[in-house]
């Protein structure tokens, strides 16, 4: 950690607070007095004192994740025009919270957090929040956080079918059929494996994303894939994919 | 092939293998001691290994499953709210 003058959290100004994060800004320390803050770790070419190269690093920034942010927005909303919205209003809204962006080599985690919690501060607003189950409904209970716990809990059936090469029928599905199984995850899970992945997201980044531990992180990416599983074997199922080996609810 | 053979083949190495899949094949594990676990492990138990690799090819059909095109129309309106700014 650096010995630096404490940074100012009241400050309103995106443009003060990314400088104060690429090492050129005006500081206050605790005894209110201005400070030119240095910090070591920028390197002189990379500095940026304009409001207008801001900007465009700010752009550039978000030319990078557009079509990462619009995937997962699409994820979330199911429909393109309200993952647009939700995009746009994600890049207003880190816009006006830049000042917040600690270090800004995290700019990724860090935006998607935005975008994900204004997703579910949009649906409280609307009254239309997503189940959000919690982990214990349709995973069972907190204690089986291990895949070789939440295999006991599963039907014979699925059980049978995980264990068999046929699961492979998984492979002839596509991609529509396999990001239907994928948005009918309870949210937590869902969030969990389309930023890991679909997005190629660290354990770490995630959990910065959705604000949790990354032990929560690994105990919902193992509870979700197999959940994921699941629901492809219940769709391959409905959609007869499965063959005469694999009883049909009802056959018997 | 019977029912029986399958949950048989499932020994106390396969669970445990099995609750590090998905962190080993995300190339989380930095513990050198449970990667020559899962290394073992697979390189010796058919059932195992050929589930990893059906964990694998899922892992690519998800990556690509996810992947969606950001509109022209709508990349012009990001730019345009960022000129706004």
């Amino acid at each position: 950690m650096l010995p630096g003058p404490e940074i100012s959290s009241t400050c309103r100004d995106p443009a003060a607070g990314f400088l104060r994060l690429s090492g050129m800004g005006t500081m206050v320390n605790k005894s209110g007095k201005h400070s030119a803050y240095q910090h070591s770790a920028t390197t002189p070419g990379t500095m940026i004192n304009k409001n207008s190269d801001i900007k465009a690093w700010f752009h550039d920034q978000i030319k990078q994740n557009t079509d990462s942010l619009f995937s997962v927005a699409m994820r979330l909303t199911r429909n393109s025009a309200d993952a647009e919205d939700l995009v746009a209003e994600c890049v207003a809204k880190a816009w006006t919270s830049l000042g917040s962006l600690q270090d800004h080599n995290r700019f990724r985690p860090w935006i998607f957090r935005i975008l994900h919690n204004r997703f579910f501060s949009d649906c409280r607003k609307q009254s239309v929040r997503p189940k959000e189950q919690s982990f214990d409904e349709n995973g069972g209970t907190e204690k089986y956080q291990e895949v070789a716990g939440l295999l006991i809990q599963q039907p014979d059936e699925f059980l049978d079918w995980w264990a068999n090469p046929e699961r492979e029928v998984i492979n002839s599905m596509l991609g529509t059929e396999i990001l239907e199984a994928i948005e009918s995850l309870p949210e937590a899970f869902k969030m969990t494996v389309v930023l890991i992945n679909l997005e190629g997201f660290s354990y770490d980044e995630a959990a910065e994303v959705l604000g949790i531990s990354p032990g929560t992180v690994r105990s919902r990416m193992n509870r979700g894939r197999t959940l994921l599983q699941k629901a492809l074997w219940q769709h391959a199922r409905d959609a007869g994919l499965i063959k005469d080996n694999m009883p049909m609810e009802g056959d018997r | 092939m019977s029912n029986d053979d399958q949950h048989h083949s499932m020994d106390d190495d396969c669970l445990d293998a099995m609750d590090h899949l998905y962190e080993y094949l995300n190339g989380e594990i930095t513990d050198k001691e449970t990667i020559t676990m899962m290394e073992h492990h697979l390189g010796h138990c058919r059932s195992c290994f050929s589930r990893a690799e059906f964990e694998r090819s899922l892992d690519e059909k998800l990556k690509k499953a996810g992947k969606e095109k950001t509109p022209e129309a709508f990349q012009n309106r990001l730019k345009s709210l960022i000129d706004n700014f």
